[in-house]
């Protein structure tokens, strides 16, 4: 067993989502389109705005990660790279792990660095707590990376899983959802929320990756 | 016969009216799935027994 | 232990005394839980007064909820662990039983709802969030294994999923539970023991246990009907291979 193919996985990942053009750009996308919209929809008032700002981003950044985990195993499923990489006696749950990662750093990274603009047109104020939520959305995007890679690496022989893998990370999601807006709201309860919302972002880092593991080994058969 | 409730009346008997279509339902497809299996397997048996005799 | 059970034979045999008693037995109970709760016992003013005769059905329905999803990933557990064909069957056959007590418990008390806070659906309150995430659970469990093209494959996938989402299930309560609740308290199980008044409990504990045993009727007539789907299923393959 080496390290071999768990670096390869990772860089393959890496490079995946910087080519072909959208990769990297499309959860972005997503995330800026979402951003403008909703004060097109719900209207400009500048107190509502303020108040919800924190809980659309943190959705957009949910849905933002569930649009780019489709593709993150089927292709390795597709060109057969999953059982090479399985075939060196690597262990899955690491490659999984690894991938899983590379895409937070390629397109839930971002988001997080680029939240306090989408912040600041939501009328929050420009001070040092949006460089905290910052934190925290980076934070909060690991665990939903991770949980949707739970889905993907289930769905990876499925054609057209996007919605399976949705409707499966849906409920994994809500911990982290929940918390991570409670973190921001500044109500009660908002004070032991970062705490609770890195609990459960190690607790994902420490249980997703053997169901990851445990589902390419499936997909790989 | 029939038990009289104050003024949510109807909401009581709107859970337990959804609560049998439910129940009823789940029941019903269950019993039904069963039926269609044994008959199924059944009938595939005679089949093997014929084409074993012929 | 479990191997036992394992035999599909065995179950067939096994059910096929065990789950008419569990109809019997569970319509006895629904029955006098029924009459009970709508006939007899006195309406309780503090409660909202007839309203809470709901609860003879939310409450089972709630509690099958949580329990049926804990029994398919404790199936899910088994067949993982030990491959045993009839522990797969179980979680299989659990999970669309299981989704529709919760969807039954969503819907009960959506209708409780309306008369007591005014509205049909309080996002505020903490039990209906973690019954409708369940429900989730149970949905992307059927579609993830109806998704496979084969059944092992079917099974594998299921029961990660279902171990995962088993796991999840506490954080996901803990986390829901952190927003403040309109819900009373649970009043069944405290630690001081029971303080529901023994009028109301034990019409209830005869429902939520006719409710179960119905539940396990249910799960072992589909558990045999997909028993005798993969009897004929195999006598076709080994005809046509004959042939």
């Amino acid at each position: 067993m080496s390290a071999a193919p768990i670096i390869s996985a990772f860089r393959q990942a890496l490079t995946e989502a910087w080519a072909g053009g959208a990769g990297a750009l499309m959860p972005l996308g997503f995330f800026a389109g979402a951003a403008v919209l909703v004060p097109l929809g719900i209207g400009t008032d500048p107190n509502t705005l303020r108040a919800v700002g924190p809980g659309i981003l943190w959705v957009a950044l949910a849905l933002a990660s569930l649009v780019t985990l489709e593709r993150i195993f089927q292709a390795d499923v597709e060109d057969g790279a999953l059982d090479l990489w399985l075939q060196t006696g690597a262990p899955a749950s690491m490659i999984a792990a690894a991938k899983a990662f590379a895409h937070w750093l390629t397109a839930g990274l971002p988001l997080a660095i680029l939240s306090p603009v989408f912040a600041v047109m939501f009328q929050a104020k420009a001070d040092t707590s949006l460089l905290t939520h910052m934190g925290l959305y980076a934070l909060g995007g690991l665990a939903f990376f991770f949980w949707g890679g739970v889905g993907a690496a289930l769905s990876a022989t499925v054609r057209r899983g996007g919605l399976l893998i949705s409707l499966i990370a849906l409920p994994l999601y809500v911990p982290t959802a929940i918390f991570g807006a409670l973190a921001m709201s500044g109500g009660p309860g908002s004070t032991g929320a970062p705490l609770f919302l890195a609990a459960s972002t190690l607790f994902a880092l420490a249980v997703a990756p053997f169901a990851m593991g445990a589902a390419l080994r499936l997909a790989a058969d | 016969m029939i038990p009289e409730f104050d003024k949510n009346a109807a909401f009581i008997w709107a859970s337990y009216a959804l609560g049998a279509v439910m129940i009823g339902g789940a029941i019903l497809t269950v019993m039904i799935k069963a039926r269609l299996a044994q008959a199924e397997l059944a009938r595939t048996q005679a089949r093997t027994e014929e084409a074993r005799r012929k | 232990m479990f191997s036992w059970f394992a035999n599909p034979h065995r179950f067939l045999t096994l059910s096929s005394w065990l789950a008419p008693i569990c109809y019997a037995l569970g319509a006895l109970l629904i029955a006098w839980g029924l009459w009970q709760g709508l006939w007899i016992v006195p309406k309780d003013e503090y409660q909202g007064g007839d309203i809470m005769r709901v609860m003879f059905l939310h409450v089972p329905a709630a509690w099958l909820a949580m329990a049926s999803y804990m029994g398919m990933a404790v199936m899910s557990f088994i067949w993982f662990i030990w491959r045993h064909e009839v522990a797969d069957i179980a979680a299989k056959a659990i999970a669309p039983l299981g989704a529709t007590w919760t969807a039954l418990c969503l819907v009960t008390g959506s209708i409780w709802g309306k008369p007591t806070w005014g509205t049909w659906w309080q996002w505020d309150d903490a039990r209906m969030m973690s019954v409708l995430f369940m429900f989730f659970l149970f949905l992307g469990y059927m579609a993830l294994r109806g998704a496979m093209d084969t059944r092992q494959k079917a099974a594998r996938a299921g029961a990660i999923l279902a171990m995962v989402g088993a796991i999840n299930v506490p954080l996901i309560k803990f986390s829901v539970d952190l927003f403040t609740s309109l819900h009373q308290d649970a009043s069944v199980i405290t630690v001081d023991g029971p303080k529901m008044a023994a009028v109301y409990l034990w019409p209830l504990l005869a429902s939520g246990l006719g409710h179960s045993l119905l539940f396990a009727g249910l799960v072992m007539t589909l558990m045999q009907a997909e028993i005798w789907q993969r009897r004929a299923a195999q006598i076709r393959a080994r005809l046509i291979a004959g042939d």
